[in-house]
């Protein structure tokens, strides 16, 4: 590579030059360039005899068919493509999608069918002895405290006691 | 929350409520932690089963069997009161102000130096929703809890508690 190589600032013009997109004192200043740039000198004749030998080309219509085919391919392709949704529309969608998880999550416990629980003549013979004892501690209690209050220590007299539990006088 | 969510939701909380096991009213749990003992007597009966002692009673104690069939649940621990920690008496206070604070009333609350007993129940219109009762006996060396969770009709638990006496404990069996 060349140290000393430098790039010519308007160079990049040349193409807009050739194609008349220079402003007219734009275009002024590319010319006065001209003869101090060799570069952009034989960079542009070489530009200008390509444009004048395509110019000189015969143009060939493009056949009707080749249009049609195109358009209906673009036009399929427009059709295949989803719409892309909003950000609203997404967050809209995915908070629904989790709401509704979490429901049926939540919901299974419930909507699962219990088994009847099933306990054999023993277990009701055992439990109705339990019943039965836990009546007999309150009994116990009931006539213990009525006890103690009939003795009159504690200034709640023993009808009272008995009447609010229905004891027997 | 999305408006559609709502209605589901709330039938799920409302079976999650009627579908709810029998409450024992009284923090068993917290009981079995004032003492470092097991339970010498424990008794959970509730539910189907409860159902099915008060169809198994119905022709031999029929009084018995409708006050059980209006229960929930049937409660009880009975432990060494030597076994208790320390701080029992404050302890069980904090128990009972719970049942206080939940709506419960003090029926009943006994304390001398042999024994101590308390009652509560709640009221639901003219019959009961919930009876507690905590005895403490330091000559039996026992304390005793009882939890009765259903409607009770207050004339009959007194008479069903005199006509199941101490002494049908001691055929109960080993537990």
């Amino acid at each position: 590579m060349n140290a000393s190589t430098t790039i010519c600032p308007h160079a990049p013009r040349l193409d807009a030059y050739l194609d008349g997109d220079l402003t007219a004192d734009e275009a002024r200043a590319f010319e006065r360039h001209l003869p101090h740039c060799p570069a952009c000198e034989r960079d542009l004749a070489l530009a200008g005899r390509l444009q004048a030998e395509l110019a000189a080309l015969d143009t060939e219509p493009c056949p009707d068919d080749v249009f049609d085919a195109a358009l209906a391919r673009i036009q399929a392709l427009d059709r295949d493509r989803a719409p892309i949704p909003s950000r609203r529309a997404r967050t809209r969608r995915w908070l629904v999608g989790a709401g509704l998880g979490l429901a049926v999550l939540t919901a299974i416990p419930f909507l699962r069918p219990t088994p009847p629980e099933r306990y054999s003549a023993a277990e009701v013979a055992q439990a109705r002895q339990d019943v039965e004892l836990a009546f007999a501690l309150l009994g116990a209690t009931t006539r213990q405290t009525t006890a103690l209050v009939r003795d009159g220590a504690f200034g709640r007299s023993a009808s009272e006691i008995r009447d609010g539990l229905a004891l027997p006088r | 929350m999305p408006r559609f969510l709502r209605l589901p939701l709330l039938l799920l909380l409302g079976l999650a409520a009627g579908t709810a096991p029998a409450s024992a009213q009284l923090d068993l749990d917290a009981l079995d932690r004032l003492f470092d003992e097991e339970p010498r007597v424990e008794v959970n009966v509730q539910g189907a089963l409860l159902s099915l002692v008060a169809e198994a009673s119905r022709e031999d104690e029929p009084e018995f069997a409708e006050m059980v069939r209006n229960l929930r649940g049937v409660f009880v621990r009975q432990y060494t009161l030597s076994s208790a920690r320390q701080d029992l008496t404050s302890r069980l206070s904090g128990l009972a102000r719970s049942l206080e604070q939940s709506g419960w009333q003090t029926l009943v609350r006994v304390r001398d130096e042999e024994e101590e007993t308390f009652v509560y129940l709640r009221p639901s219109g003219d019959v009961l929703s919930g009876l507690v009762v905590m005895a403490l006996n330091r000559n039996d060396d026992e304390a005793t809890f009882v939890s009765i969770d259903g409607l009770i009709d207050p004339a009959e638990i007194g008479r069903l508690g005199s006509r199941f006496n101490v002494d049908a404990l001691e055929s109960v069996g080993e537990f």
